[in-house]
């Protein structure tokens, strides 16, 4: 090749695939001569296959869900916070509960009903267990009951429930909705331990998140009426988690979705 | 093309957006926030793209922005603090991932803004010099500058990692 030295750039040029294929031969005519810089474009296409091995996963996720509720929301017209409740399919669980599951979208549809858009196969998790568990897990817990998480803070409670689980188990914070932990405690369930969290705001209302073993299909969060009693549940791949309130108006179960989505999100960072 | 059309152009690039706004801030909660923050302008603004032009490049070129106006906003509240020698709070990739080009990722920590930028746009997702110079709004000879250098300082970095074990940072 000729009299022009081959520039950085050039070489990047190469790797980049911006080069006119005269000059793109000419190059690696050279590089065949110049094994220095042959290394240099090994190490810089490397560097790209690099990237791709650390980061490729990431396109094989679901988005975020409260960016797919907006794209719903936009799609449908329903307000956002009601698609993603609604993302998942409404399906009426076993009435010997006494639990009506409902999508948002709906609005006071207290009766139950089976969506034409109900799957068919089964519910993805026990939502009825779950359900169950955790309503009751909320309704009896004094505090007496409960290890505080006054001394050693969030990693202690932490260690804690995880010394008894025998798996770790995030402890999710409430504060900028203005609810304290009150406390934490190893409860049983079906599939071993399960983990209860309370919280209380400074007037004493109390919320829950109740965190079960389950391997089950992925649902999203979704919300359940039963009584006075209001929840929002989801899965992740091998835990359930519900978290409850005793409320059943609009704007508080809206705040109640606005803390679960809180909550998931920091459980699945 | 329909208002719908466009708004399915506008999700099928999200998981790209992710893919860069994951690897460029290290941080997936940020990033999740920053590609919410691009949808819900882009569907504002969706009567502004045309048709025939490129919707992944607006799109990036969005997020580019609102990252930018982010880091100006950020870089006031701590008043010159430099941002991009803050320590990274998360992993990009699963595990298996994190450990086995964990080399890599460090040297990638380790570069400036501008440079992991230009590496994520070309190598990463694969732009040409001239869809990068878009995004970045910069001229395409600086983009190849950039770049240039970017792929040296990383090769550095990487070709230094294993003395800098030591003081890697602890996850």
């Amino acid at each position: 090749m000729g009299e022009d030295r081959v520039s950085d750039s050039e070489l990047n040029a190469l790797v980049d695939g911006e080069l006119d294929p005269a000059r793109q031969a000419e190059i690696e005519a050279w590089l065949a001569e110049n094994p220095e810089a042959a290394q240099r474009v090994a190490r810089y296409r490397a560097q790209s296959a690099g990237l791709h091995a650390l980061y490729d996963d990431i396109l094989n996720e679901e988005l975020p869900v409260r960016t797919a509720a907006l794209l719903e929301s936009r799609r449908t017209g329903v307000p956002a916070w009601a698609a993603m409740a609604a993302a998942v399919a409404l399906f009426v669980v076993g009435a010997a509960g006494g639990w009506i599951v409902r999508g948002e979208g709906i609005p006071d549809s207290g009766a139950q009903f089976a969506s034409a858009t109900a799957p068919a196969t089964t519910p993805p998790i026990d939502t009825q267990v779950l359900m169950q568990r955790a309503s009751m897990a909320h309704v009896v817990s004094h505090q007496d009951e409960l290890r505080t998480p006054a001394v050693g803070g969030p990693a202690a409670m932490a260690d804690y429930i995880a010394d008894r689980m025998g798996k770790q188990v995030r402890v999710p914070s409430l504060e900028s909705f203005g609810y304290n932990m009150v406390g934490g405690r190893v409860l049983p369930d079906t599939d071993g331990p399960a983990a209860q969290f309370v919280f209380a705001d400074k007037d004493g209302q109390k919320v829950s998140l109740y965190v079960r073993s389950e391997q089950a299909n992925g649902v999203d969060i979704t919300y359940a009426l039963a009584d006075d009693l209001s929840m929002f549940y989801w899965n992740d791949s091998d835990r359930s988690y519900a978290l409850v309130t005793r409320i059943d108006d609009d704007s508080g179960r809206e705040a109640l979705l606005t803390a679960a989505k809180a909550v998931h999100r920091q459980l699945s960072q | 093309m329909s208002t719908e059309s466009k708004r399915l152009a506008v999700t099928a690039e999200l998981p790209r957006l992710r893919r860069y706004a994951i690897a460029l801030m290290r941080d997936r909660v940020e990033a999740d926030d920053l590609v919410h923050d691009v949808v819900v302008r882009a569907l504002d603004k969706l009567h502004l793209w045309r048709e025939g032009t490129n919707m992944r490049t607006w799109l990036f070129t969005i997020m580019h922005n609102l990252h930018a106006n982010e880091m100006r906003r950020r870089s006031r509240a701590l008043d010159s603090v430099p941002l991009d020698s803050a320590p990274p709070r998360a992993e990009p990739a699963g595990q298996e991932a994190a450990v086995e080009w964990s080399e890599l990722s460090n040297a990638m920590t380790g570069l400036s803004l501008v440079h992991r930028q230009v590496l994520l746009l070309v190598g990463l997702e694969g732009m040409t010099y001239a869809e990068a110079a878009g995004v970045l709004e910069v001229p395409v000879g600086t983009v190849m500058s950039r770049l240039s250098r970017a792929r040296e300082d990383l090769r550095r970095r990487i070709d230094e990692g294993s003395q800098h074990s030591t003081i890697r940072r602890i996850k």
